[in-house]
């Protein structure tokens, strides 16, 4: 077979070019630390990242969720077990001011601090969080609870996003710890009546529901407890799935820097070889050899 | 015999071997000419004269000056430079339009994650003027990737359109060469001076550029003129004339068709049967290809308004405040936010009541859509069954595209489908069956990217006699959660009305089996139609009556025919897949091109080719043959000085 001139030189060059464009090709997946820089690289790993990514994504998202969930729940436990706190004290009151060894002068500063009890659960009520009402329910903009212990929230409470296509309730309801079964601050202003009334009898009765706001309250807290733990046990799964999600990316889409630096060098060692010969063989030409 | 025929002798043999020396020069001086096939000087025995002592030689003399070529070769050359631009063209646009999607560049599926955590920022935080701000930014971000997608795909659908044109005229150029070079070849072949070689080279050269624009076939007549036609057999070039492409541009879209001009001047349009070439790239990318991808971009642009505006419409008591400007085209070119948005984000709306201030049903509602699948594309695809053989004890209608489907009780999964296909002319919509393990699907696949499927329970009978079954095809397992189905109830015709009005209830995805139920009965005085909700241990049932006449259920109610479509960040993943696959596929075949084309022009290159070794040993030959014929010279002369000097001296 003939070769001729022009196509050993047109060879050459094909031959440059084509080294040349897979030494770019490394030195691009070297720098970016990615193998697959276009999707063409790898269509279908493209399309995956790319879903990936988004999951990702969103997963960071359903974290602050539950970062606002974990921070809300702090308060919550917190006012709960200020309302337990008060309880036990108003139970004090009650047994001392049910036995005859106190007067009437007593039983009414009783009920004075009764009174006081009961705007400090209203105050508690009305606990504001960062712009909104905690116990309000899905009426967070203004105080749920008005100085005698109505209640202008809602029960049903907001549904946050913990993750795809999952929700948890966002918060507790003021309905729900103060006026779910009993109604404490029915039960509280009734006793400080009693109390001012002087109503020994009435009193004894008050105590049973006292008793009754209390294991309330304490169902309340085992409650409150079990949101906060579910929360947490939701930020365990989340980081799970963050960790799982970013190591699938990593062995999809990065590079491996090492095989990258010796492919190079072997390219490189192809492409000063194809230079070289090329050189040598320009001395084979004829012209060299006739006179 | 005669000391002259020596000189004559001298005089032919020094004249060829001038000949082939310049021949031999024109080889070396045209060693890198694309397209030059090597020449010789072929050099024959002159008419030898009879004498007494036989037949006596006269030297010699240039037959012809030959070329070396191979004409099935070119011809292959010329056809295979058709697919090699062909792919050049498709490789080159087909990168470009993958950079576009490639998310590095276009963030677009971060951009659709960002707006919908957007929303559930907006849905933890009710109160938040700065999560609402974060939406409305996070949405114009969106609609500014998308609009800018949308002008990238257009500006290089507009730039392959401009090529179409340029391509008409180049190709214009190349058929009056070829001709008008036809011609020279005739006459030089007609004068009887030999062929015309370089001529022949050039219009070769030029057969093969013009194949490269578009795919043609070739032939030569017996005058050496090369007659050139399309692949679809519209004359290029006859002999010496050449007729000319035209380009017609359509006034409202710019877009350029390609048209042939006929004897009486009228141009018929040949676009669509152009086969191979550049021509055929640019066409085909302009036309389906781009078509093609600004359609799904269209597609996920139309989704996303459409749904957000939808649940964001509910808002505080069903205001009908839009979310993103509402439109019914050109979704990917102008989507963007409502005036409403834009003039306050207070509009943003997030609860679905007025009364409950920091309810967030609809903000954490739009949030959920990411995870959602409201992308019904050009495929649906059914739920999966256990059997295409047996029967689904499904009754209904499927309306598919407006065209009405019948399902019986004991239709299979196979008899659904070959319904669907005997209505195929009718509809666009083919039905094809896919298993995967042991579940098999029902696919519906459609022309348009918008198929429109809804579910439809029986048809009214005026008659009142014929049964109304059970909605059939839905059996939820509560009455109060989403259905998550999108589609229509038809509940028939008035055919006393003038003209016929068409009664229908829309399924909305997040409406439940009792909204379904209210809806129904919202216009009972006009249908007739009445429903109610009863429930039993395979779900919930919705019932229909006409009048107060209860209609008996038909048969085992627990199946539906649920179609799923495509979530937004699937489906854009899915369009980068389906880039990079067309992008690769592309970039392998124009490498492939371009191998083989290598092996054909080396194989051209040893027949036709210059190899300097060869033309410098030529260059000796020739150069000693004309040293010993001009030492012929030498020798003729003195014999005539002998002969003029000795004979007849006195």
């Amino acid at each position: 077979m003939r070769i001729t001139d022009r196509l050993r030189y047109e060879s050459f060059k094909t031959n440059l070019n084509s080294l040349k464009e897979k030494i770019d090709k490394n030195q691009n997946m070297t720098a970016s630390g990615k193998k697959i820089l276009e999707p063409s690289d790898d269509p279908v790993i493209a399309g995956r990242s790319v879903q990936l990514q988004s999951a990702l994504n969103m997963n960071t998202q359903y974290e602050r969720n539950l970062d606002k969930l974990a921070m809300n729940g702090a308060f919550y436990e917190n006012a709960v077990n200020q309302i337990t706190n008060m309880l036990t004290r108003v139970k004090e009151l009650a047994v001392s001011c049910a036995s005859d060894n106190i007067d009437q002068t007593g039983r009414t500063s009783a009920a004075d601090e009764v009174d006081g009890i009961v705007q400090q659960l209203v105050t508690i009520g009305n606990t504001k969080v960062a712009g909104s009402y905690i116990f309000g329910g899905k009426r967070a903009l203004t105080p749920p609870f008005a100085s005698d212990g109505t209640f202008s929230g809602t029960q049903d409470v907001i549904n946050i996003a913990v993750d795809a296509k999952s929700t948890i309730s966002g918060g507790i309801s003021g309905a729900t710890i103060f006026k779910s079964g009993t109604d404490i601050f029915a039960t509280l202003q009734k006793f400080s009546t009693d109390l001012r009334a002087g109503d020994k009898g009435a009193i004894r009765t008050d105590m049973d529901s006292i008793d009754a706001c209390t294991d309330q309250n304490s169902n309340n807290l085992a409650y409150v407890g079990s949101y906060t733990k579910s929360i947490d046990n939701l930020f365990d799964s989340n980081r799970a799935k963050d960790l799982t999600m970013n190591t699938t990316e990593s062995d999809m889409v990065s590079a491996d820097i090492a095989s990258l630096v010796a492919d190079y060098s072997t390219l490189s060692t192809a492409y000063q070889a194809v230079l070289y010969s090329m050189g040598k063989m320009q001395d084979l030409a004829i012209t060299n050899f006739l006179r | 015999m005669s000391v002259s025929s020596i000189l004559n002798i001298a005089r032919n043999a020094l004249s060829a071997s001038q000949t082939s020396l310049q021949v031999t020069s024109h080889n070396i001086a045209n060693v890198d000419t694309d397209g030059y096939s090597r020449q010789e000087a072929v050099l024959d025995e002159m008419v030898p004269t009879p004498t007494a002592a036989g037949m006596m030689g006269n030297g010699v003399t240039v037959k012809t000056i030959m070329r070396y070529y191979d004409s099935y070769l070119d011809t292959v050359i010329a056809n295979k430079n058709s697919d090699l631009s062909e792919q050049k063209v498709n490789a080159k646009y087909l990168s470009r339009i993958e950079s576009i999607f490639n998310e590095d560049n276009s963030q677009l599926s971060t951009n659709i994650t960002n707006f919908f955590s957007a929303w559930h920022e907006l849905a933890q935080d009710p109160t938040s003027d700065g999560a609402r701000q974060t939406v409305a930014s996070t949405g114009d971000n969106l609609a500014t990737v998308i609009q800018s997608m949308y002008q990238d795909l257009t500006a290089i659908q507009g730039e392959v359109n401009e090529y179409v044109a340029t391509d008409v005229d180049d190709i214009n150029r190349l058929t009056s060469s070829i001709a008008s070079l036809n011609n020279l070849i005739f006459e030089a072949n007609a004068s009887g001076g030999g062929s015309a070689n370089d001529y022949m080279d050039q219009r070769t050269k030029l057969v093969k550029e013009l194949s490269g624009k578009i795919g043609i076939v070739t032939f030569e007549d017996s005058r050496n003129r090369v007659n050139v036609l399309t692949a679809s057999g519209r004359s290029l070039v006859d002999g010496g004339s050449s007729w000319d492409l035209t380009t017609i541009q359509d006034k409202e879209t710019g877009v350029w068709k390609v048209g042939w001009m006929d004897t009486n001047g009228k141009a018929a349009d040949i676009t669509d049967q152009i086969t191979g070439g550049e021509l055929k790239a640019y066409i085909d990318l302009r036309d389906n290809q781009i078509g093609g991808f600004i359609d799904d971009l269209d597609g996920l642009a139309k989704s996303v308004i459409e749904d957000v505006n939808y649940f964001h419409n509910q808002g505080n008591d069903n205001a009908g405040v839009d979310f993103f400007k509402p439109m019914t085209s050109g979704y990917a070119r102008d989507i963007t936010l409502s005036d409403e948005v834009k003039g306050s984000v207070q509009n943003i709306m997030i609860s679905s009541t007025t009364a409950n201030t920091t309810d967030n049903d609809i903000a954490l509602r739009i949030g959920s859509l990411v995870d959602d699948n409201p992308i019904f594309g050009n495929t649906i695809s059914s739920q999966a069954f256990a059997s295409t053989s047996t029967a689904l004890n499904i009754s209904g209608y499927l309306s598919i595209n407006g065209e009405q489907v019948a399902v019986g009780l004991n239709d299979t999964l196979t008899n659904i489908a070959a319904n669907i296909n005997a209505k195929t002319s009718v509809t666009g919509v083919t039905a094809s069956i896919a298993t995967t393990g042991s579940r098999s699907k029902l696919v519906l696949t459609g022309a348009a990217s918008d198929l429109h499927v809804s579910l439809v329970n029986g048809n009214l009978d005026p008659s009142g006699t014929s049964l109304l079954g059970t909605l059939d095809t839905l059996v939820p397992s509560s009455d109060t959660t989403a259905l998550s189905l999108r589609g229509r109830i038809e509940l028939g015709q008035d055919p006393a009305a003038l003209p016929p009005t068409h009664h229908y209830v829309d399924v909305a995805r997040t409406d439940t089996l009792q909204n379904v139920r209210d809806n129904i009965n919202a216009i009972t005085a006009t249908t007739g139609i009445s429903a109610t909700i009863t429930n039993d241990a395979s779900g919930y049932h919705l019932n229909l009556f006409r009048g107060v006449t209860p209609v008996s259920v038909d048969g085992d109610t627990t199946r539906s025919l649920g179609f799923d479509g495509s979530s937004y960040v699937n489906y854009t993943a899915g369009m980068v897949s389906n880039v990079g696959e067309m992008s690769k596929g592309a970039t392998a075949l124009e490498q492939y091109q371009e191998d083989t084309m290598a092996g054909l022009e080396q194989q051209r290159a040893t027949v036709s080719g210059v190899s300097l070794d060869d033309e410098f040993a030529n260059l000796i030959k020739f150069q000693h043959a004309y040293q010993a014929a001009a030492r012929l010279f030498n020798v003729a002369d003195e014999l005539f000085q002998s002969l003029l000097t000795n004979v007849g001296a006195s």
